[in-house]
């Protein structure tokens, strides 16, 4: 099985990166093992529906976003498969998360989208910086994240391994702009 | 027994269907030149003499740097395509690796012999006699070429400059010594570039090859410690006639490996003579992922100016050329010409719509302050300016008031230039692109993501570039703290990524055939090496064949 993890947000918009952010954390600090599977890594970044070709490759897709929810407060994080998601989850906060929703609404439409999950978290919203530094509320919401990705990698047969444990989201948020993501699509 | 050569020969010259009929027609055997996308050479002989004929083929078939690859294959029959003459056209090559043969043989008479003639290069000549003259133009007495070219090594390494009359012009040649001016190289021995430059190996075997072409190479650190040249990179090219390659054989007993040369230095000794022979193209190139990008050259064939010239805009002709080149009438082609000379254009041709198409254009604006107006209509980018006017405001207040007037051409250059501004790179716009020259000085492997829009329209064609949205995410990511040099290697990242993605937008209304470039600024060596990384293997990438880049 082919496995996306897909990270999606505008890091010039602090909390918003976060998606972004935390594929170059992962990609950082882990190696994944598999005997019948891959794990390829991207930071989509804001390019939603131009994402498409690479999204219908795969067998199954993690997607790292900021959403909205009802009742809900900043690190507040939701895991759930995108053909059933919960009543309160809106995915309406920014541009970007608009355009992350058509896109994969648009793969639907066609019957190509594969198995998709999705990490959502709530950012607190603070306008106007542009600025690579997250709140201490998504920064705090880390440890869940990873938790719950390497969660459900094992479920799927995946061995993720820890290369590098030193690695914090504060300082990949720094430097995830100009930094290559190594377990890159190799399909 | 029919053999069959097949050759992947990216050129639209004669030279080797010229010295396959040559090297074919010496071994009296039957055989047939034929061209399609391939040259092929069917020949027709018993076991024994195929295997002679194909050793005399490899020995005799000089390199080129139009050659890409060769197989051979047994045949039932000889090809039904109609065979390929060859007219009597003028071949006007420098020496082959038959002309070494009869020079180096000490027991010929034409042992040293800078004038021989050759029945395998066809060249022929009647110059029998070279000059040698001192600076009073007296004439110098030596009793053979040996003699004589074994006189002008030692002048040279005693540090005598030497005019010499070569095919290509009239040249000073000295040895290589420190300098402080920009120089061009002559390369006397391949097997010791690498003591000067850095040079990979198609490079070095382009350097050898029957063209002879320059190409311009980065002068190696160790040999920068030396302080022996006051420049990054040089114009090299090898020996490309008899006379300097006799030359050259003499000079490696002074452990001479270059010379540098020019054509207006004062000289103390000339070497000449009396006839005018068909001057030698010496043509310029550069080599990016093992395509040839012909920066120089007169060596085209003419018909090529013609076609250009139909058109008013240098995009279009450049990518008529091209077409015609490789008589793609028949197929869906994206050109991109880009360049820092003229007005850039992106444009389709496919035969269903039977002629070109504008997809992009480029218009420059009438000033900076102009940018800013625009971006103060939007909500988000009038608070992004204003952050950006409280942050950098000297930047800002330069950029606003800068004079932009010098830039003429609607280019991706021109708006780099622009940016280079804006962003503080400079403060005014400069002859250099300091955009551009940050970007290839970056250490790093990627930058950030720099929005390169196109207007929403449901047109393929005459799309609007958003010159505002390409500023804009550059500031933003100023602000958020990005260094110059990073930035603007996410510049120009950023364009290659455009590129791919129109490619994939434009391909998915029309299925193109391949992806051609055009313009100047894609011999640039970073740019290519990006464009080339982002565009999928899907498509196939064309350049000029024969002629230049940019005209």
């Amino acid at each position: 099985m082919n496995i996306l993890i897909l990270g999606i947000g505008n890091i010039l918009f602090q909390d918003e990166g976060m998606g972004a952010h935390f594929v170059h954390y992962l990609d950082e600090k882990y190696e994944f093992e598999s005997e019948h599977s891959s794990v390829s890594i991207v930071d989509g970044g804001t390019l939603a529906h131009r994402l498409i070709p690479l999204i219908v490759k795969f067998d199954h897709v993690l997607v790292i976003d900021c959403i909205d929810a009802n009742d809900s407060k900043p690190g507040d994080i939701y895991f759930f498969d995108f053909e059933n998601a919960p009543k309160e989850i809106d995915w309406q906060g920014s541009a970007h998360e608009i355009e992350m929703l058509q896109t994969l609404n648009m793969i639907q439409m066609n019957g190509d989208l594969p198995k998709t999950q999705v990490l959502g978290i709530i950012p607190k919203r603070v306008a106007d910086d542009t600025t690579f530094e997250l709140s201490d509320e998504v920064i705090n919401a880390t440890s869940t994240m990873e938790k719950t990705v390497i969660e459900h990698l094992k479920s799927l047969e995946i061995t993720p391994k820890i290369k590098k444990d030193d690695i914090t989201i504060t300082h990949i948020s720094q430097v995830s702009y100009k930094r290559e993501i190594i377990n890159d699509p190799k399909i | 027994m029919i053999l069959k050569f097949k050759f992947d020969y990216n050129s639209n010259n004669n030279t080797l269907i010229y010295f396959l009929h040559t090297i074919a027609k010496q071994s009296n055997l039957e055989y047939k030149v034929t061209k399609s996308n391939f040259i092929n050479l069917f020949i027709n002989g018993n076991e024994d003499e195929l295997t002679k004929f194909s050793t005399t083929l490899s020995s005799s078939l000089p390199m080129s740097i139009f050659f890409k690859d060769s197989t051979a294959e047994v045949v039932s029959q000889m090809s039904d395509e109609q065979s390929i003459g060859f007219d009597n056209e003028k071949i006007n090559l420098p020496f082959c690796s038959s002309c070494l043969e009869k020079v180096e043989d000490n027991t010929s008479k034409n042992f040293y012999n800078p004038f021989v003639s050759c029945d395998i290069c066809g060249t022929t000549c009647d110059v029998n006699e070279l000059s040698f003259l001192d600076f009073d133009k007296q004439q110098i007495h030596y009793e053979n070429y040996e003699e004589l070219f074994k006189k002008i090594a030692f002048l040279l390494n005693d540090e005598k400059s030497i005019k010499i009359k070569t095919r290509s012009g009239s040249f000073v040649f000295k040895k290589l010594m420190k300098t402080e001016e920009n120089v061009k190289l002559l390369c006397t021995n391949l097997a010791n570039i690498s003591k000067v430059f850095i040079a990979n190996k198609a490079e070095v075997v382009a350097l050898a090859s029957i063209e002879k072409p320059i190409i311009n190479l980065r002068v190696n650190e160790v040999f920068k410690l030396t302080n022996t040249l006051n420049q990054e990179y040089a114009n090299v090219r090898f020996v490309n006639d008899l006379i300097l390659y006799l030359l050259a054989k003499e000079l490696k007993n002074y452990d001479i490996d270059f010379l540098i040369y020019d054509e207006t230095s004062k000289f103390d000794y000339e070497l000449t003579y009396e006839k005018q022979l068909e001057a030698l193209d010496i043509m310029k190139i550069k080599i990016i992922d093992d395509k040839n990008i012909i920066l120089e050259s007169n060596s085209y064939n003419k018909v090529l100016d013609d076609i250009y010239s139909k058109f008013k805009e240098p995009s279009k002709s450049h990518f008529m050329v091209l077409l015609h080149e490789y008589n793609f009438y028949n197929k869906s082609i994206l050109n991109f010409y880009s360049s820092t000379k003229e007005d850039d254009n992106i444009t389709l041709y496919s035969k269903d719509i039977e002629g070109l198409l504008d997809i992009v254009s480029y218009k420059l604006p009438n000033s900076i302050e102009e940018i800013f107006e625009t971006l103060k209509k939007d909500e988000t980018a009038s608070k992004l300016l204003e952050n950006y006017k409280n942050k950098y405001s000297d930047i800002y207040e330069n950029a606003k008031n800068c004079d932009i007037s010098s830039l003429k051409t609607n280019s991706i250059y021109s708006y780099w230039k622009i940016i280079s501004v804006i962003l503080g790179f400079t403060s005014k716009i400069e002859e250099d692109n300091v955009l551009l020259n940050n970007a290839t000085a970056c250490v790093l492997d990627k930058g950030p993501r720099i929005d390169y829009k196109l207007k929403e329209s449901d047109k393929i064609f005459n799309k609007e570039f958003l010159l505002h949205k390409l500023i804009q995410s550059g500031m933003s990511f100023k602000l958020a703290g990005v260094d110059d040099k990073t930035l603007s290697l996410g510049y120009v990242e950023s364009f290659a990524h455009y590129i791919s993605t129109l490619i994939d937008d434009i391909h998915s209304e029309v299925k193109l055939d391949g992806i051609s470039f055009t313009g100047n600024l894609f011999s640039n060596e970073l740019i290519s090496k990006l464009v080339h990384k982002s565009i999928t293997k899907n498509f196939k990438i064309y350049y000029n064949k024969d002629f230049v880049i940019q005209k």
